[in-house]
């Protein structure tokens, strides 16, 4: 057994042109016991792209990416993944296409780098099946790519926090999807580091050709990395286009509640998001 | 009217108004009824009301000066510390007359407050935590009492671990000096109801204002010690009214120190009084004793289970630091040899070695055949349910995400007893497969409960732990007032629930092993989703891990397993919590490796356990699984001293 077979209609569903819907949502919401947390979205992901999710303290980034990941089913709606309704494909089918890292990732205290980065075959060997010459070469691939190589037998409580967060990111990588969903992956880092992750995660976009889908705080990093953004505001989706557009006067005061400026101090330097 | 509550209490129904009237102060000696009341049944409804009031005025002045709603003599091991040091006392006899057993009790309850609060101190006294270490220190001292009293008295009446208060009394003693105690602390608290409201609202506020917190603190907690300590010395453990009372009293939001102290009290004498009512009732309708104690424990310990639901413990997340040398030494295959021939070793002794009257004997195999294979149902029937409740322990630290779990402390094997037991009680002479099935129903039955919590409470292990041994002492208070109704079969079982292995035969032995065998391969074949377990529930999903189905596979098994052990060496032996830490400490650390070494180590404490249970004390034999949880309840203690304890996996 080495593969499962690929359950529903999925098995009809090729992977979508580069700027095609990868996810589409059709008035998807999501409530918790009367509480509404997101209101019915239309909303698409195109294929290809490095998404930013913006918004404030609440306003349902998190919850998005859940639902795109299949954490949380919605309470209403239908959520499309290239082309069948998300909740046909199989749990390690979709988890062979998909990746998804949550904001905390668990301490893994007890295992070393290399262990961690191998669950992420565990969408293609499952249970039982040995790992083969390609299970190894996608490991050893994810670890050259983050650049931890050198530390594949160090413990995961030994790293530092940058360190850890490419180690998840290299079991992300062996996992091989063709999404990668991350909910706030530069939260905990220092500027270093954050610079570091998103400068990875944009070439990792470009290499592999995948659609990376991001919740982020800071904007000005949001700009200079991602190429689509989508902003919610209270469960809604208050935006979404390309960078240049979210830094049309009034948009972005208008999503936070707060007047925003932007400057670009150098003609081919990033933009700079201050409030005022 | 105190008729009618003596009768209420007393349940004589000989008992009329002519009686009372002539009992109630100098009893004529040709009137037997009245005789009876003056010194049997008056005294017994002073002791109830008297005790009650005591514990609940001590828990209420605990829960108050620690902050914290789950202390009381019985959480913070004060009472059993008592109750061990009156055991020993007894054991001494004439030796350790030389103080009064009040004396004895007292500087017992305060050694095991001592030792609490030594631990509760690594953790910033954290209330979760505090009892946790208290529970611990009441089962290791438990487990102690039990065997000092097995060699004193050659009964077991005192295995159960709580609630074995009995409030009758002979004379007017208990009465006199128990007033005397309640007055004096009563009084003693009430008067300093100014400093215990400072303590109660914040040590920072209050050593602003002046008080010298820690000596403040630590006269009351020693007035509560020696309340609870007299009530131990006179009525033994009366489990949980120090707890669930003064919670009840807080429910109606008492304004003041002082008025919650005397409701407690007053709240808690009712309590006692009816409980002792209960516990008449129950033991006049069965014929035997039904002691209060049971009674209390089995509403107490489900008001512990609600109050952990109810309350929003503080946690205070510590930031995770480096804790490890950077790389990992796992565990050569040397290891497995070393434990195989240990096993090896421990198992050929225990066949071999012997003790009479006359000294140690060596059995030689070849001349005294018939005695050795006596001895081999024992030895194998250990060494296998040693390891099926190590693995059954290991798989419950998976599912519930926490190296201090496991199912003795969930309340796991206290199900499985119980459900046996009843079963047993109630049709009569069953097979051993009807009652293993039964069992088995049972510690599924006490897994799903403790899972439900433990799904609520996920972040909160010490939560978990505590809510696991309440249900333990819940179904424990069950299974002895059942046990009290029993006629026949009472001695077979309580045998059986001591954890003695003499009732074992070989054909069951074989039965076993091939289970263990089968699970054993079971859980190495699925190396791989038990020990994505480890990592939580949601990033398995994300790998596509059916979570819930795994863990509902595990959990099986795990039942499955502590049932079997369970009928063999009672649900006491502490070895499911042991025996993985045991491998973890010997640098097993892939899941492979730990679940043959937790086995391995399961099947050498436990047939180590019965051979000095066998030979320590010969003539007499200590049940086995007795002695391993006297280990065992001791290497709790030292788990619970860690000082970040509960971090582990999760």
């Amino acid at each position: 057994m080495a593969i499962a077979p690929i359950g529903g209609g999925a098995a009809l569903a090729g992977p979508p042109a580069a700027g095609a819907a990868l996810f589409a949502l059709k008035a998807v919401g999501y409530a918790v016991g009367g509480t509404r947390i997101l209101s019915p979205l239309d909303l698409e992901i195109p294929a290809g792209r490095f998404v930013a999710l913006l918004g404030h303290n609440g306003s349902g980034k998190s919850t998005l990416l859940s639902l795109l990941a299949r954490q949380l089913a919605p309470s209403e709606g239908e959520l499309v993944f290239a082309g069948a309704p998300a909740a046909s494909y199989g749990t390690r089918d979709f988890a062979r296409r998909v990746g998804w890292l949550p904001q905390h990732p668990p301490e893994a205290a007890n295992m070393t780098v290399a262990e961690v980065a191998r669950l992420g075959r565990y969408p293609w060997r499952g249970a039982f099946a040995r790992h083969r010459d390609d299970d190894r070469r996608a490991v050893a691939d994810a670890f050259e790519q983050v650049g931890l190589a050198h530390m594949a037998e160090r413990a995961m409580a030994s790293l530092s926090g940058g360190e850890r967060q490419r180690a998840w990111l290299a079991m992300l990588l062996a996992q091989e999807p063709s999404c990668l969903l991350l909910d706030e992956p530069t939260a905990a880092l220092d500027l270093r580091h954050q610079i570091e992750v998103l400068r990875l995660l944009r070439a990792l976009k470009e290499r592999r050709r995948l659609t990376i889908v991001m919740a982020i705080h800071d904007v000005g990093m949001a700009i200079r990395f991602a190429d689509h953004l989508i902003a919610l505001k209270h469960g809604r989706a208050a935006f979404a286009g390309p960078p240049e557009d979210l830094l049309e006067p009034g948009i972005l005061s208008d999503i936070f509640d707060l007047p925003i400026a932007t400057v670009r101090p150098q003609e081919s330097g990033p933009t700079v998001v201050y409030p005022l | 009217m105190l008729g009618a509550a003596t009768l209420a209490a007393g349940w004589d129904p000989r008992l009329t108004f002519h009686v009372v009237r002539l009992g109630l102060f100098d009893p004529p000696g040709d009137v037997f009824a009245a005789v009876m009341f003056h010194y049997a049944t008056l005294p017994r409804l002073v002791v109830s009301l008297l005790a009650g009031a005591s514990l609940g005025l001590a828990g209420a002045a605990m829960q108050t000066v620690l902050r914290n709603p789950l202390a009381s003599p019985t959480t913070l091991g004060v009472a059993t510390g008592a109750q061990f040091a009156l055991a020993l006392a007894a054991l001494a006899g004439p030796s350790a007359a030389f103080l009064p057993r009040e004396a004895w009790s007292f500087l017992g309850a305060l050694g095991a407050a001592g030792l609490v609060h030594l631990i509760g101190k690594r953790h910033d006294f954290e209330p979760a935590k505090l009892a946790l270490a208290g529970m611990a220190i009441s089962l290791f001292l438990s487990a102690a009492s039990a065997a000092l009293v097995l060699f004193n008295e050659q009964q077991l009446a005192f295995l159960f671990l709580w609630g074995s208060g009995h409030l009758a009394q002979s004379d007017w003693t208990g009465a006199v000096v128990l007033s005397l105690a309640f007055v004096v602390a009563a009084a003693v608290l009430v008067a300093s109801a100014r400093v215990i409201g400072l303590l109660a609202v914040g040590d920072g506020l209050a050593e602003s204002l002046g008080l010298r917190t820690e000596t403040a603190r630590v006269a009351v907690l020693l007035v509560a010690v020696a309340l609870t300590a007299a009530v131990v010395a006179r009525v033994g453990i009366v489990g949980f009214v120090g707890l669930a009372i003064p919670a009840v009293v807080r429910l109606c939001r008492p304004r003041s120190v002082a008025v919650t102290l005397l409701a407690s009290a007053g709240l808690g004498a009712l309590a006692l009084f009816a409980a002792d009512a209960l516990a008449q009732l129950l033991s006049g309708a069965s014929g035997r004793l039904v002691p209060a104690g049971a009674v209390t424990a089995l509403f107490g310990a489900p008001v512990l289970f609600l109050l952990l639901a109810r309350t929003r413990l503080q946690t205070r997340p510590k930031p995770s630091a480096l804790r490890s040398a950077g790389t990992f030494e796992d565990a050569g295959p040397g290891l497995f040899l070393k434990l195989g021939l240990l096993l090896g070793l421990v198992a050929a002794a225990a066949l071999t070695i012997g003790r009479t009257g006359a000294g140690w004997e060596l059995l030689d195999p070849a001349g005294d055949g018939t005695l050795l294979l006596a001895r081999l149902p024992r030895v194998l029937g250990a060494g296998l349910a040693g390891a099926a409740i190590a693995l059954s322990g290991l798989l419950v630290q998976k599912i519930v995400g926490n190296d201090l779990a496991s199912p003795e402390l969930l309340g796991i094997s206290n199900g499985a007893a119980a459900a046996i037991v009843l079963v047993a009680l109630i049709f009569g002479v069953v097979s051993r497969t009807l009652l293993l099935l039964s069992g088995f129903l049972g510690a599924i039955g006490a897994t799903l409960i403790v899972l439900w919590f433990a799904r609520r409470h996920r972040d909160q292990i010490a939560a978990v732990l505590l809510a696991g041994i309440a249900l333990g002492v819940f179904l424990d208070s069950i299974v002895r007032i059942a046990l009290a109704n029993a006629s026949m079969q009472a001695a077979t079982l309580l045998t059986w629930l001591s954890g003695s292995t003499v009732l074992v035969s070989l054909p069951e032995t074989l039965w076993l092993a091939v289970f263990l065998a089968a699970s054993l391969g079971l859980v190495l074949a699925c190396r791989r989703p038990i020990g994505l377990l480890d990592l939580g529930a949601e990033l398995p999903q994300a790998l596509g891990l059916k979570v819930r189905a795994v863990q509902a596979a595990t959990l099986f098994l795990a039942a499955l397993l502590a049932s079997a052990a369970t009928m063999i060496i009672g649900p006491l032996s502490f070895v499911g919590l042991i025996a993985p830490h045991l491998a973890r400490l010997f640098g097993t650390r892939l899941l492979a490796a730990h679940v043959a070494a937790t086995a391995l180590f399961g099947a050498v404490v436990m047939v180590a356990s019965d051979f000095v249970g066998r030979v320590a004390m010969s003539p007499w034999q200590l049940p086995g699984g007795l002695v391993a949880g006297l280990f065992g309840s001791l290497g709790f203690i030292l788990l619970t001293g860690r000082r970040r304890s509960g971090a582990g996996a999760a």
